[in-house]
């Protein structure tokens, strides 16, 4: 089974419990102004030019950001480079079994984010199928955003989904992400009945989308679903902007500081204060 | 007057300056050669003498002069006071230092900054001149047969360009502590008198022991008298502490200690008179008696913690940089509960005493009582650096192979200077020569000559141009690495030999087991293990550009040979695509297999060359110690650019840590390569890992687990330095505000603003998790 994965990265200990490995597949039906990836949204490998590096080969003079086609085999040119590879499920999953010590003794495991993990179904299936097989725990970090039956093709692969809050109201959801939100809701919903584990997490930014009536969404759902893991808190970080410029997509956010320490507190204070005590920071 | 008491060959590119303490002694700031003058007439006089004899001799001149006076505030007696010339059985100065010595830059500077009348600037010239001769170093060099001077032509590995070169120093003496605490200074004295009444042995050898013994006692005496008089003029509670200190310096010459006070007194002042830098297993020789005064009733926990800080400061005044190891924890301990009292107390020592040393190395294993990591981590996570973690389950069996003795032997394996293992009490392994790998591999591709200057650096095994497989290239790379080892072999053996005829070394060989009893120094057929230690550099970028070379100019034929010479004799200039395509090659420390096989196939290469040495110069074992200190930086600067994509004149990846950067797939796959180079073929192996303060701090558990999985998959040793680059990068722009912040460099912690800039840089390059 063939997907295409971008980013391979070791002790990841922000994904999930314990010392984990995030496997990143390429892919993206949203298109959200903050995204930290933008590199995954196309489902295909991808030139990424970095200008500032280039020794004056010229190599990359005519070369396109973001190009999927004609991409160099092997470019001596440091400014370029391709973004994803297609690998096979069981080459991936050799590697993320490279860690199974530190997964046994931390209580991580494999985490598939992206992109969306769920615009490659049939490989995310076997990934998942793969590692659980090996008795390896596994994390699903998902926008939510597929169809109903490719969500429920993942029931019973994952242990934990983490599963993403954007925005609220129709509008507000499609501006800020490209999508609505009622599938992706449904979805979230379904999973909870079906007593899958979900642990919310919840991009903020500032001015964009931190309304009281999306906090006040998130509360809710936490209210409604005592069984949900958690809730953690994303306060945006600028950190994807130039990655984004190098496969020539643009991030309407771009100019958005980071948020400070101080500012990602109080989003997680005015959680609490609607109730959703079990917010913290991701 | 003023010297540094830096390590000869790890001293920083800007003198360390003395701390305020290190006062000199009253005589000397009157006069500031007459010490040292003195010193070379003892010495001159006594030039026919017994090596045992004129050693005491020496020494009698020596000691009250650098014995230096109690401080304010010190619990414990004994100081060391710099000097310009005198005898170390260990090392000494920032020079080059080996037995009897001097240190002629400082000599230099003193005469310049110093009024010095004509008659007596006459006097240090003649004593300058004698010492050209007759310190031992210089012996060592001349007794060099011509085919060892031909291939070991220079002495200054920090400041030229070469492969090979040799260190002049017996360093890393670790006696057996338990047995001064046990038998006392009286009890010393009767094994002497009973080996003499045994009779078949070196007298002279037993006068010398008998003489060092007494030159130990008057010294106390003279620290308790200093006491008395301290006391006499000091407010009460200090006085109580004076009376105390007097108290306790007058039982140790009288009796085996009772108590922790007096263990950890005699202990110290043994170590000082000896010149012993490294204290082995502390928590077997005083355990036993902090726990017996802790029961009775004799000594509060806090009077104890009060002590071991007085003795924690004491060592840092040394200022070794490199040495001041006190080991602690482990299997092969006779007391392990009284032991792990005192380890526990070292732990809390060394997190709140704010200095660079002591080197505390917790040595942990299965079964062992959980709090001593977990109050270690405490301490590594308040960014101390210290404990530095040893796995026994892995180093018991591997020091057992590398060094040719049983398990339980093993078990007494104790961590020196950098990190290198010897056996406590038990054997003697100085490192006395340095290879640069990557250098040899630099004369490998050019004819045997240095790529940035054409200067000779060994045979003309071939140029990359002219090997027609990789099979080629590897031979002529280990043809070049090969005969160096078998040269710093050769003058390892000499170097002890010349040693022997010098001077007896009567500190360490008096509580080195079996000198005794056969009536020999230690390096003169005394100690059974007599043992040498080669310290390699450069290993990861050798290997990393092995492996470039094979890919791109062998195996694909993708670089064409001379593409690849003329980008590294240019230092890549014009060349950033090639460069680009040699960093983008597998590297160490990513889970590679590729990369990490060839790692260890030049770590094998390397290790087994050196073992294979032993017998052929006569020592127990010679073996490879892969530490680090800044030599990475310092040969790094006279090695050229290199094919891992390395620039000219850069610092070399630190000990066998891959390189700074190139650690790019996260740190358990970091982790999985350090574990892939056998322990059990060298003797010590340093890993340095830098975690942000955030993951110590948020994810302990995490930590923890990361930790246990590389110890269960072989890791020998880790030292971790907690930190944030953004506090590094504030420390690098504004020093005065961050002399806090203390960082692993290798072999040693420092204050992160006294690094040289360079050695700054490198750190904060290093990749932080």
């Amino acid at each position: 089974m063939e997907g295409t994965v971008f980013d391979v990265q070791r002790f990841a200990v922000h994904d999930g419990p314990g010392i984990r490995t995030t496997v990143f597949l390429k892919g993206c039906p949203l298109r959200c102004g903050w995204c930290h990836n933008a590199e995954s949204w196309h489902r295909r490998p991808q030139l990424a030019v970095r200008t500032g590096l280039c020794p004056g080969c010229e190599e990359c003079r005519d070369a396109t950001p973001g190009a999927t086609a004609r991409l160099p085999h092997r470019s001596r040119c440091p400014a370029l480079r391709v973004i994803g590879r297609v690998t096979t499920a069981g080459a991936v999953i050799e590697e993320v079994l490279r860690d199974r010590d530190y997964y046994a003794a931390s209580g991580g495991g494999l985490t598939l984010s992206g992109g969306e993990p769920l615009t490659q179904p049939a490989f995310t299936e076997s990934l998942l199928r793969l590692a659980g097989e090996a008795g390896v725990n596994t994390c699903l970090d998902t926008s939510g955003f597929a169809s109903e039956q490719t969500v429920l093709r993942m029931v019973g692969l994952v242990d934990l989904w983490l599963y993403d809050v954007k925005a609220t109201g129709e509008q507000d959801h499609r501006s800020l992400t490209g999508v609505g939100p009622g599938r992706i809701l449904a979805n979230l919903e379904r999973l909870l009945v079906l007593g899958e584990r979900v642990r919310l997490r919840v991009p903020l930014l500032p001015g964009v989308n931190d309304t009281h009536e999306h906090l006040q969404h998130v509360a809710a759902i936490a209210a409604r679903h005592p069984e949900l893991d958690g809730v953690d808190v994303f306060p945006y970080h600028s950190w994807g902007v130039a990655k984004a410029a190098e496969v020539g997509a643009t991030l309407p956010y771009a100019d958005l500081p980071s948020v400070t320490p101080e500012a990602a507190s109080d989003l997680v204070s005015r959680l609490h204060r609607l109730g959703c005590t079990r917010a913290q920071l991701g | 007057m003023e010297t540094t008491a830096t390590a000869p060959g790890r001293a920083s590119t800007k003198a360390v300056p003395p701390a305020p303490d290190m006062l000199v002694p009253a005589t000397s700031t009157l006069d500031p050669f007459a010490a040292e003058l003195r010193f070379t007439s003892a010495h001159r006089a006594h030039r026919d003498a017994h090596p045992a004899l004129r050693e005491a001799a020496c020494l009698a001149v020596q000691l009250p002069e650098t014995l230096a006076p109690i401080e304010d505030g010190d619990l414990v007696a004994g100081r060391l006071a710099p000097r310009l010339c005198g005898f170390t059985p260990d090392e000494w100065g920032a020079d080059i230092s080996l037995g009897y010595h001097v240190l002629p830059r400082l000599v230099d500077e003193a005469l310049t900054t110093g009024a010095v009348s004509a008659e007596r600037r006459a006097e240090v010239e003649e004593m300058l001149a004698y010492w050209r001769r007759e310190r031992t170093a210089a012996l060592v060099r001349a007794a060099y047969p011509p085919a060892l001077a031909e291939d070991l032509p220079s002495d200054a590995w920090m400041g030229e360009p070469g492969i090979a070169f040799p260190l002049y120093r017996l360093c890393g003496g670790t006696v057996h502590n338990a047995r001064l605490v046990g038998l006392g200074l009286p009890g010393l004295r009767d094994e002497v008198a009973a080996r003499r009444a045994r009779g078949g042995v070196d007298l002279d050898l037993l006068a010398g022991f008998d003489q060092a013994l007494d030159l130990l006692e008057e010294a106390a005496r003279r620290y308790q008298d200093q006491a008395l008089r301290l006391a006499a003029s000091a407010g009460p509670a200090r006085r109580t502490e004076l009376e105390a200190m007097a108290e306790t310096l007058g039982l140790v010459c009288e009796r085996a200690p009772e108590s922790y006070r007096e263990a950890v007194q005699l202990f110290w002042l043994y170590q000082l008179c000896g010149d012993i830098r490294n204290y082995g297993r502390l928590d077997v020789t005083l355990g036993p008696l902090l726990a017996h005064d802790l029961d009775a009733g004799v000594l509060s926990d806090d009077e104890a913690l009060r002590l071991t800080q007085s003795l924690w400061r004491l060592m840092a005044a040394r200022l070794t940089r490199v040495h001041n190891r006190v080991v602690v924890g482990g299997v092969g301990r006779p007391d392990p509960a009284a032991a792990d009292r005192f380890a526990l107390l070292a732990i809390e020592a060394s997190r709140t005493v704010l200095e660079a040393e002591p080197q505390l190395s917790l040595r942990l294993h299965a079964g062992q009582d959980p709090l001593l990591l977990e109050r270690g981590l405490d301490a590594i996570g308040a960014g101390r650096t210290f404990p530095i973690l040893y796995n026994d389950d892995v180093n018991v069996p591997a020091a057992a192979a590398a060094m040719g003795v049983g398990l339980e032997e093993a078990e007494q394996y104790v961590p020196y200077g950098c990190g290198e293992l010897v056996l406590e009490g038990r054997s003697f392994a100085t490192p006395s020569g340095v290879i640069n790998l990557l250098k040899a591999l630099e004369a490998a591709l050019f004819h045997g000559e240095c790529q940035r200057t054409g200067r000779r650096l060994g045979p003309d095994l071939g140029g990359l141009e002219t090997y027609r497989t990789f099979d080629e290239l590897w031979t002529a790379y280990a043809g070049q690495v090969d005969h160096l080892v078998r040269r710093l072999a050769e003058q390892e053996r000499l170097e002890y030999d010349v040693c022997a005829r010098e001077f007896s070394a009567l500190y360490l060989s008096l509580l080195y087991d079996g000198c005794l009893e056969r009536g020999r120094a230690f390096h003169d057929g005394g100690l059974e293990l007599l043992a040498g230690t080669l310290e390699t550099y450069g290993n990861t970028n050798t290997a990393d550009s092995l492996l470039a070379i094979r890919r791109l100019v062998f195996e694909r034929a993708e670089v064409p040979a001379e593409d690849l010479l003329a980008a590294l004799r240019t230092d890549f200039a014009g060349a950033e695509p090639l460069r680009g395509l040699l960093l983008a090659q597998p590297k160490y420390g990513n889970d590679d297999d590729e990369a990490d096989e060839m790692l260890v196939r030049v770590h094998e290469h390397v290790c087994e060359q050196a073992r294979a040495q032993a017998a052929r110069v006569g020592l127990a074992s010679y073996l490879v110690v892969v530490i680090n200190n800044s030599a990475n930086t310092l040969m790094g600067a006279h090695t050229g650019a290199s094919a891992d994509g390395r620039h000219d004149g850069t610092p070399m990846a630190n000990g066998n840590a891959p390189t700074g950067g190139a650690d790019t797939c996260g740190l358990t796959a970091r982790m999985n390569s350090v574990v892939r180079p056998s322990p059990a073929i060298h003797a010590g192996a340093v890993q340095n890992l830098s975690l942000s303060r955030e993951l110590f701090r948020d994810r302990r558990d995490v930590v923890e687990a990361l930790l246990s999985v590389y110890f269960a998959r072989g890791g020998s040793q880790l030292m971790v330095t907690v930190t944030g680059r953004g506090e590094l990068e504030a420390a690098l722009a504004h020093p005065d505000e961050y002399r806090h912040v203390f960082v692993r460099v290798g072999g040693f912690s420092a204050r992160f603003v006294d690094l040289p800039e360079d050695v700054q840089r490198e750190i904060v390059e290093r990749t932080l998790y």
